[in-house]
C-alpha cells in the first residue's frame, strides 16, 4: 500500500515535470534562434545579436499586424464570451426541445475544416459588403471560437450549485446581483480558461485571416506565412518572440484583473 | 464654416481647370495588386510601386497571399473584385481564363509586350510574363560523393533517406513529375511512367513538402541531401553560405512563368495596364533577377555576364526550356494527386 | 463564500437540471430563453449554416468543380464511401483522435490536478508556460520540431550521448512523429479543461477520502473522476474535434507520408479546386464527429451513474 502510494506519487511527479519541459523546449527553441546571427533559423544559434528584433520592430508590416491581431483577438474573446455564455447557461440549465440541436449548432464550427468556412464565410460577408473588412474578421473570429466558450461555459456551469443561488435570492438579492456576486465569481475559473482559449484561437488562426485579409489588414500569423515563402531568417523567431510576450502580457493582466476581482 | 467651405470650393476648381497645375495621371487613385509576400514585395515596391508613384502618381498597394487566395478572393467578389492585378503563375492562368476573371491584354494596350520572349506569353492575349521560374537539382556539395545529374537520379540508391522533392501541390513537384514521364516515354496525359519512377525514388525520400521553405529547411538541417528545387531558392541557399551546388538536369529545363493580369470589372482599367507596362520593364526584371536569380522574359534587358550565368535561362539558354501545357496539367492534376496519396503513403 | 460548499447537486453533472417555474429561480425570471440563444444563433445562423448549406449544396454537384456547375447527384458522397482509401483515411483520423485525446488525459490529468490546487501566485507563470506553445506560428513550430526530433536533433544527440543507438535514428516524417506533435499541440487545451472543473471541487473532498485510508488511486477514481467528468469529457472531445480537423501537422510532420482527412479536404479545396468532392469529405467528417460527439455526451450522463454508488 505504502509502496503503490509512493509510486504513484512519484509516476504523476514525473509525468507532470516532463509535460512542463516538453511544453517549454519548442518556445525556448524559438526564443534562442531569434539571437543568432545566421541569415536563416538555426539552432543552436551562432552568435549573438538583437538585430533581428531591431529588424522586426522596424517592420511597419510586422507591427501592423501584431497590433490587428492583438486588438481583433480581444474583440472577438469578449463578444464570444457575451454571446456563448448565456447560450451555454441555456443549454445546461434549461430543457427544451431540440436542446441536443442546439447544442451540435453551437459546437459545429469547430468540426467544421477551416478551409470550408473560409470560402463560405468569404461568400457571405461580400454578400453583406463587409469582406475584407475589421468587422468581417470579427464575425469570422467569433464563429470561430464560440464553440470553446459554450464547451468551457457548459462544463462549468454543469458544476455550479444551484444551491447557492437559491440561497442568494431567498435573501431577496436580485437577479443581475445573483449573477454579478455568487454566479460569476464562482465561474471565474472557466471564463479564464475560455478566454485562453479563445484569444490564442484567434490569435494564431491563418486560415481564416489568410481569406478575409486585404493590403492593410493583414494579421500576424498570415504576414509570417507570407513572409516566409520567400526569406527564412531569425526574423520570425523575433516576431515570434515577439508574439509570446503579447500573449503572456494579455494573461497575465487577466489573471490579475481576475485575482483582484476575488478578493473584493 | 460656410465661407470656408466656398472657398475650398473656389481654390479647387481653380486649381483643376488651370493646366499648369493639372495632377499626374493616376493622383489618388489606388490599384491593388495581388503579391507573394516578403522579400518579394520589397523588391516589387522598389522596382514598379515607387516608380509608378513617382511618375503617374499611382498608389500600389500589395495584398501578400498566395495565387490560390487571390484567385478565390477574385472569384467570390467578381463582379466588384477585391484587387485590379492577379499576380499569378503559369499553372494558375488555364483556372483564370476558363472562369473569366481576367481580361486579355494586346500590345496596343501595353507596347512593352512586343520585346517579350515567345516563352513569356504562353496562354495567347492573356497575363504578361515577367519572369521564369526553372526547376533545377541540387545537392549538398559537403555531404554528397557522386552529384546527380538528372531526377531520375533521386533514385540513386546511395541517397537511401537523404532525398527530398516537393509534393504535387507545389508546381515544382507537378513538373517534376511530369520530367520523370517524358523522359520515359510519357506525357501530361500518360504519367505511369512518371510514377513508375517514382516509386523506385520513394524509399530515398526523406520528406516531400508542398512549401520552398520547408524544403531549404531539409537542406540547412541536414536531413536531405539531394533534391529537385527551384532554381531561385537553391541559389538563394547559396548566397546564404551553404554549401549546395545547381545541376541542370539532364530531363531539361522544366520553368513557369509568373503573369500579372488585368482582372475583370476593376475600375482602374488604365492605371493597371501601366502597371502592367513596369511589372515587364528593364528595371523590374533587372530587380528580380539580382534579388531572387528569376530570368527576364523581356528580351530586351541585358544582364551582366555572371549574373546571366546563374538565371540559366538567358539569351541562347532560353531555347534549352521545357513548357507544360499547363491546361493539361490543370485538368489532370486532381488524378494525379489521388495517385500520389495513394502511392507515396506510408 | 467557496466554490463547491453546501450539497453537490444531486442530480449529477451529466444531467442538466430542469427548468423550474418557482420564481425564485434565475432562469425563470427576466433571462429568456431566447434572450439567452438569440444572438449565438443568429451568428451561427447567418455565418455557419448558410456557407454550410451552400457546401452541401455544392457537394451534391456531379462534376469535379463548382464554378458554373448545375445538377444533383450523389457521386461525391458515393466515391468517399465506395473507396477503401478514404474510408481507411477517414478510420485513421479518428483513430488519432482517440489517440490523441486519451494521450493528453494521461499527460495532463496530473498538471491539471496540482494547477487546480495550487496558490494563484503559484499558478500564474505555470500557466503562461502551458500556454507559450499556442501561441508559436505553425511555421516556427515546425522548426522547433525539426531541432528536437531532428537527425542532428536534440533527442538524437541524447540518445548517441547515452550510448542507446549508434547513429541518429529518423524520428521525423512518420507517423509517430505526427502523433507526438498533436498530442504536444493539444495538451494545454485538455489541461486546461479539467483544471477549470477540478478547481470547483471541494479538496476537503480528497482530504476527507485521504482521512478514510484511500490511496492516491481510490480517490482518482471514486472521487476525482466522477466529479471532474464534464470537464474531462469537455476537453476530450475539444482535443478529439480539433485532431480529427488538423491539417497543417499532418502535412509538415508527416513528410507526406500521413494522411489525414483534414490535409484531403484541404487539397481538394485549395489545390485541386474540386469543391464537389471535398465538400463531401467535409460533410462526411462533420457528421461522424457530431454523432460521436452525441455518443459521448450519452456517455457521460450514463456513466457518472453507475458510479455514484
Amino acid at each position: 500500500m505504502l509502496g503503490r502510494q509512493a509510486f504513484l506519487r512519484a509516476a504523476t511527479g514525473i509525468v507532470r515535470w516532463c509535460v512542463y519541459v516538453g511544453l517549454a523546449l519548442p518556445p525556448l527553441i524559438v526564443v534562442a534562434s531569434s539571437f543568432s546571427r545566421t541569415t536563416f533559423l538555426t539552432f543552436p544559434p551562432k552568435g549573438f545579436t538583437l538585430a533581428w528584433y531591431w529588424r522586426a520592430a522596424q517592420s511597419q508590416p510586422f507591427m501592423q499586424s501584431l497590433l490587428l491581431s492583438t486588438e481583433l483577438a480581444i474583440v472577438a474573446t469578449v463578444l464570444a464570451l457575451l454571446v456563448g455564455t448565456p447560450a451555454a447557461a441555456a443549454i445546461v440549465r434549461r430543457r427544451f426541445p431540440g436542446r441536443e440541436a442546439v447544442q451540435a449548432a453551437l459546437l459545429a464550427p469547430m468540426v467544421v475544416p477551416l478551409v470550408v468556412l473560409a470560402i463560405g464565410l468569404l461568400q457571405v460577408l461580400t454578400w453583406l459588403g463587409l469582406a475584407q473588412t475589421f468587422a468581417g474578421l470579427v464575425i469570422a473570429h467569433v464563429v470561430l471560437t464560440l464553440p470553446y466558450v459554450v464547451r468551457t461555459m457548459a462544463a462549468s456551469l454543469m458544476l455550479f450549485d444551484r444551491s447557492l443561488e437559491e440561497a442568494a435570492m431567498s435573501l431577496r438579492a436580485r437577479p443581475s446581483q445573483v449573477i454579478r456576486r455568487v454566479l460569476l465569481p464562482i465561474l471565474l475559473p472557466g471564463v479564464l480558461s475560455a478566454s485562453v482559449f479563445c484569444f490564442v484561437t484567434s490569435f494564431g488562426n491563418i486560415t481564416l485571416s489568410a481569406f478575409l485579409a486585404r493590403g492593410g489588414l493583414v494579421t500576424l500569423p498570415v504576414q509570417i506565412f507570407t513572409y516566409v515563402e520567400h526569406s527564412y531568417d531569425p526574423v520570425l523567431a523575433a516576431v515570434s518572440t515577439l508574439v509570446i510576450v503579447v500573449t503572456l502580457a494579455v494573461i497575465l493582466l487577466v489573471e490579475r484583473l481576475a485575482g483582484l476581482d476575488r478578493m473584493l | 464654416m460656410r465661407r470656408l467651405v466656398t472657398l475650398l470650393a473656389a481654390v479647387t476648381l481653380l486649381v483643376t481647370c488651370l493646366p499648369a497645375f493639372a495632377a499626374k495621371e493616376f493622383d489618388g487613385i489606388t490599384l491593388n495588386v495581388s503579391s507573394f509576400g516578403g522579400g518579394f514585395d520589397e523588391v516589387l515596391k522598389a522596382t514598379v510601386a515607387t516608380p509608378l508613384k513617382e511618375k503617374y502618381g499611382l498608389t500600389v498597394v500589395y495584398h501578400p497571399g498566395t495565387g490560390l487566395q487571390s484567385i478565390a478572393k477574385v472569384m467570390a467578389a467578381r463582379d466588384q473584385p477585391p484587387l485590379d492585378v492577379l499576380m499569378i503563375d503559369s499553372p494558375s492562368m488555364p483556372t483564370v481564363i476558363e472562369a473569366g476573371i481576367v481580361e486579355p491584354i494586346t500590345e496596343q494596350d501595353v507596347p512593352s509586350l512586343r520585346s517579350l520572349h515567345r516563352q513569356g506569353r504562353e496562354f495567347g492575349a492573356y497575363g504578361a510574363g515577367f519572369c521564369f521560374a526553372p526547376l533545377v537539382m541540387s545537392y549538398n556539395t559537403q555531404r554528397v560523393k557522386t552529384p546527380p545529374a538528372a531526377f531520375a537520379d533521386l533514385a540513386r540508391p546511395e541517397y537511401k533517406g537523404r532525398a527530398a522533392m516537393f509534393n504535387l501541390e507545389n508546381n515544382g513537384g507537378v513538373l517534376t513529375l511530369l520530367a520523370l514521364a517524358e523522359s520515359s516515354g510519357g506525357g501530361v496525359n500518360n504519367v505511369a511512367p512518371g510514377f513508375a519512377k517514382l516509386r523506385e525514388i520513394k524509399p530515398n525520400l526523406v520528406s516531400t513538402p508542398s512549401a520552398p521553405p520547408a524544403l531549404a529547411q531539409l537542406f540547412q538541417q541536414g536531413e536531405a541531401w539531394v533534391a529537385a528545387n527551384w532554381l531561385g531558392r537553391v541559389l538563394a541557399l547559396q548566397a546564404d553560405g551553404f554549401p549546395v551546388e545547381v545541376v541542370v538536369p539532364r530531363e531539361g529545363l522544366y520553368a513557369m512563368v509568373t503573369y500579372v493580369n488585368v482582372v475583370k470589372n476593376t475600375k482602374v482599367r488604365a492605371a493597371a495596364l501601366k502597371y502592367v507596362e513596369q511589372q515587364i520593364s528593364a528595371e523590374a526584371s533587372l530587380g528580380m533577377a539580382q534579388k531572387f536569380f528569376y530570368a527576364p522574359t523581356n528580351a530586351s534587358v541585358k544582364l551582366p555576364d555572371d549574373l546571366a550565368r546563374k538565371v540559366l535561362l538567358y539569351g541562347d539558354n532560353l531555347t534549352k526550356i521545357k513548357v507544360a501545357d499547363w491546361a493539361a496539367v490543370a485538368k489532370n492534376r486532381g488524378a494525379w494527386i489521388e495517385q500520389w496519396n495513394r502511392e507515396m503513403g506510408q | 463564500m467557496e466554490p463547491g460548499d453546501g450539497p453537490v447537486d444531486e442530480q449529477g453533472a451529466g444531467e442538466p437540471q430542469p427548468a423550474e417555474t418557482d420564481a425564485g429561480n434565475l432562469d425563470g425570471t427576466r433571462l429568456g430563453l431566447a434572450r439567452q440563444l438569440a444572438p449565438a444563433l443568429l451568428i451561427l445562423l447567418a455565418f455557419l449554416v448558410v456557407p454550410l448549406l451552400a457546401l452541401g449544396r455544392i457537394s451534391l454537384l456531379p462534376g469535379d468543380t463548382a464554378f458554373g456547375a448545375t445538377g444533383w447527384s450523389f457521386r461525391q458522397y458515393a466515391k468517399v464511401f465506395g473507396d477503401l482509401f478514404y474510408l481507411r483515411v477517414l478510420a485513421e483520423t479518428l483513430g488519432y483522435g482517440l489517440v490523441v485525446a486519451g494521450a493528453t488525459f494521461v499527460l495532463g490529468f496530473p498538471v491539471a490536478h496540482s494547477l487546480a490546487r495550487m496558490r494563484p501566485s503559484a499558478r500564474r507563470w505555470r500557466v503562461a508556460l502551458i500556454i507559450l506553445p499556442l501561441t508559436l506560428s505553425l511555421v516556427v513550430n515546425v522548426f522547433a520540431w525539426l531541432v528536437i526530433l531532428g537527425g542532428s536533433g536534440l533527442v538524437n544527440g541524447v540518445l548517441l550521448a547515452m550510448g542507446l543507438v549508434d547513429a541518429p535514428i529518423r524520428l521525423l516524417f512518420n507517423r509517430g512523429a505526427v502523433l507526438v506533435v498533436l498530442i504536444h499541440t493539444f495538451l494545454p487545451f485538455q489541461i486546461l479543461s479539467i483544471m477549470s472543473v477540478i478547481a470547483q471541487i471541494d479538496p476537503r473532498l480528497e482530504e476527507a477520502a485521504a482521512n478514510l485510508r484511500a490511496d492516491r488511486w481510490t480517490i482518482f477514481r471514486r472521487v476525482l473522476l466522477p466529479m471532474a467528468l464534464p470537464g474531462i469529457i469537455a476537453g476530450s472531445t475539444l482535443v478529439f474535434i480539433l485532431t480529427v480537423s488538423a491539417f497543417v501537422t499532418p502535412r509538415l510532420i508527416g513528410g507526406g507520408r500521413v494522411h489525414m482527412l483534414g490535409s484531403l479536404i484541404y487539397e481538394q479545396v485549395a489545390v485541386v479546386l474540386n469543391w464537389p468532392f471535398g465538400g463531401a469529405l467535409s460533410f462526411v467528417l462533420l457528421a461522424i464527429v457530431l454523432t460521436l460527439l452525441g455518443v459521448a455526451s450519452r456517455l457521460a450522463g450514463a456513466r457518472f451513474f453507475t458510479t455514484r454508488s
